[in-house]
């Protein structure tokens, strides 16, 4: 079990970012929460879950604008097979104090059959007018096409998948300092192996 | 006087969230009694309407203490048998005054194979009293029917509004749902949508616009069970003054809808710096083979368009009106009917005043 409770406060000027990857444990509920509570402050959240079997990886981010200026950027991807379960669940919250606030959340979630379950669930409570706001989210499996495309180029049906879930996970893996990047490569190829098809 | 609890989503979420349902403070019931002023009128001889409807549970409804009431103390039971293959319309106007307070409707709309209808209800007051409206409409749409159901909430501000749908869609059948929310000091309303057929299509296009205390609470679900399904949601409103919208709506994939897609849009027009939005776009997926998607979006009228409309002469008013006029235009030009998109921009240009 991983229950996990992660809360910054963001003072004037400053700025968090979290980077999240979520591959183990058979219960993982893991919502980071960061309160911008001065002007200007930011915060920008990355995070990708890899369920496989018996895995229900629970995770989201939580952020809140109690100021004027302040800025979220979240960014979350979860691939789920072999019966996993991801649940995606947010908080964004822009209270009345916090005029000319923006914030972008940007789910997506793949399945990678058809056993597996993926959930999104987020939560906008906007209170204030002069700010911006945009939430988006999709839900899918991998592209037909894309694997064609590159099975026309010589690469096996195994190959191509595993190179579509690396390039899925690429935005965040980039992010990362070069050894943890590896290391996730590495894992998503443990994970990956025998998963598809 | 009470406290209700209302609209309960399917999905929780934590308690301080305030979204898993709305609480009407200090509640009465109203003054039960007849209503007289429903005018019902068909284009088809085929048609037919009778008193015979449902009683059966709904499977989820705003609570059970206002479906019960409307089992119980219905003052307006249609059952509409839609029976022509030629798309014919039918239309249901429900106008409160003083000695028609209030209405407690239940309504069934049972088409069979093949067949088409657009069934329009209104419900309209004068600005005076505080009404009350409590409804069910359900709809069963056997294979291949295609149901249009527009619904115009031009109620008062004093007044409420609790509307529960059920709908029931077969092999490639569409029910099409186009819903105007203007009315209403609190306008809650649960839509629940079960997409049992192969190629089955369901829709809810919505508008509101909110003014003064108004509460709008809608707790929209759609189950996708057949193969090919497709369901849209797009909610589209604009809040002045003190107003409140909470919007849920949940698009639950279920195991064994291959190649189904599902859309939600909400976006909502803060005009006022007190204007609140609360909004949970769900997507539950069980199935590999879908496209979900959904989109969610709030903020205040873009000032370089406010300020492109004024250089043409328009005052800050008129130029406001024409922005949220825009922004339900795609919905509005799915009614065919000119009549009822010109009420649409009247009520637009009042409660905007």
């Amino acid at each position: 079990m991983n229950l996990n409770t992660k809360k910054a406060i963001v003072g004037k000027i400053a700025s968090i970012l979290w980077v999240s990857g979520s591959f183990g444990s058979h219960v993982s509920m893991l919502y980071p929460l960061s309160v911008l509570n001065g002007e200007g402050a930011k915060t920008e959240y990355t995070g990708i879950s890899f369920a496989g079997a018996t895995q229900n990886l629970d995770t989201g981010f939580k952020v809140i604008h109690n100021a004027p200026r302040t800025s979220s950027v979240i960014n979350s991807k979860s691939i789920s097979k072999n019966g996993g379960k991801c649940t995606y669940r947010s908080l964004v919250r822009i209270t009345e104090n916090a005029k000319k606030s923006k914030s972008t959340v940007s789910c997506e979630s793949l399945m990678l059959d058809d056993i597996s379950v993926s959930d999104t669930i987020p939560v906008n409570d906007i209170r204030a007018d002069d700010v911006e706001f945009s939430h988006e989210a999709t839900i899918g499996k991998l592209s037909d096409k894309t694997i064609f495309y590159l099975m026309s180029r010589g690469i096996s049906e195994e190959d191509a998948k595993a190179m579509i879930v690396r390039g899925f996970a690429y935005p965040i893996s980039k992010e990362l300092p070069v050894e943890y990047a590896v290391e996730m490569n590495n894992l998503i190829n443990l994970e990956l192996e025998g998963a598809i098809g | 006087m009470k406290d209700l609890v209302l609209n309960e989503t399917s999905i929780r979420t934590s308690k301080n969230y305030k979204i898993n349902n709305i609480t009407i403070s200090d509640y009465l019931n109203p003054k039960y009694g007849k209503f007289n002023n429903t005018k019902i009128s068909f284009e088809s001889e085929k048609d037919s309407v009778s008193q015979d409807v449902s009683k059966e549970e709904l499977a989820y409804g705003i609570s059970k203490e206002k479906n019960d009431e409307v089992f119980k103390k219905a003052n307006s039971n249609i059952k509409i048998n839609v029976n022509t293959k030629t798309n014919k319309s039918v239309l249901i106007k429900n106008t409160f005054d003083k000695d028609n307070t209030c209405l407690i409707d239940n309504i069934d709309i049972e088409s069979e194979e093949g067949c088409k209808e657009t069934i329009t209800i209104i419900y309209e007051s004068d600005n005076e009293g505080k009404y009350y409206h409590n409804g069910i409409i359900r709809v069963n749409a056997k294979k291949d029917s295609v149901i249009k159901i527009n619904i115009l909430n031009l109620l008062n501000n004093k007044s409420d509004n609790y509307l529960s749908i059920q709908n029931v869609v077969e092999d490639r059948a569409v029910v099409d749902y186009t819903y105007v929310e203007f009315g209403g000091r609190n306008s809650i309303s649960n839509y629940y949508s079960n997409v049992l057929g192969k190629e089955g299509k369901t829709n809810i296009d919505t508008i509101f616009l909110g003014s003064d205390n108004q509460i709008f609470d809608a707790n929209y679900l759609t189950d996708l069970r057949g193969e090919k399904t497709e369901t849209r949601m797009n909610v589209q409103g604009a809040l002045n003054d003190k107003a409140v919208n909470h919007f849920k709506g949940i698009i639950d994939f279920k195991k064994g809808c291959k190649k189904a897609k599902g859309n939600e849009e909400e976006s909502c027009l803060l005009l006022s710096e007190n204007a609140k939005s609360l909004a949970m776009p769900v997507l539950l997926c069980s199935e590999e083979d879908v496209e979900g998607s959904h989109g969610n979006s709030a903020g205040k009228v873009n000032e370089k368009e406010l300020f492109y409309i004024m250089t043409r002469g328009f005052n800050e008013r008129e130029a406001m009106k024409l922005l949220v006029k825009a922004k339900f235009n795609k919905i509005m030009d799915k009614f065919s009917n000119d009549e009822y998109k010109n009420r649409i921009i009247y009520e637009i240009d009042q409660r905007m005043e």
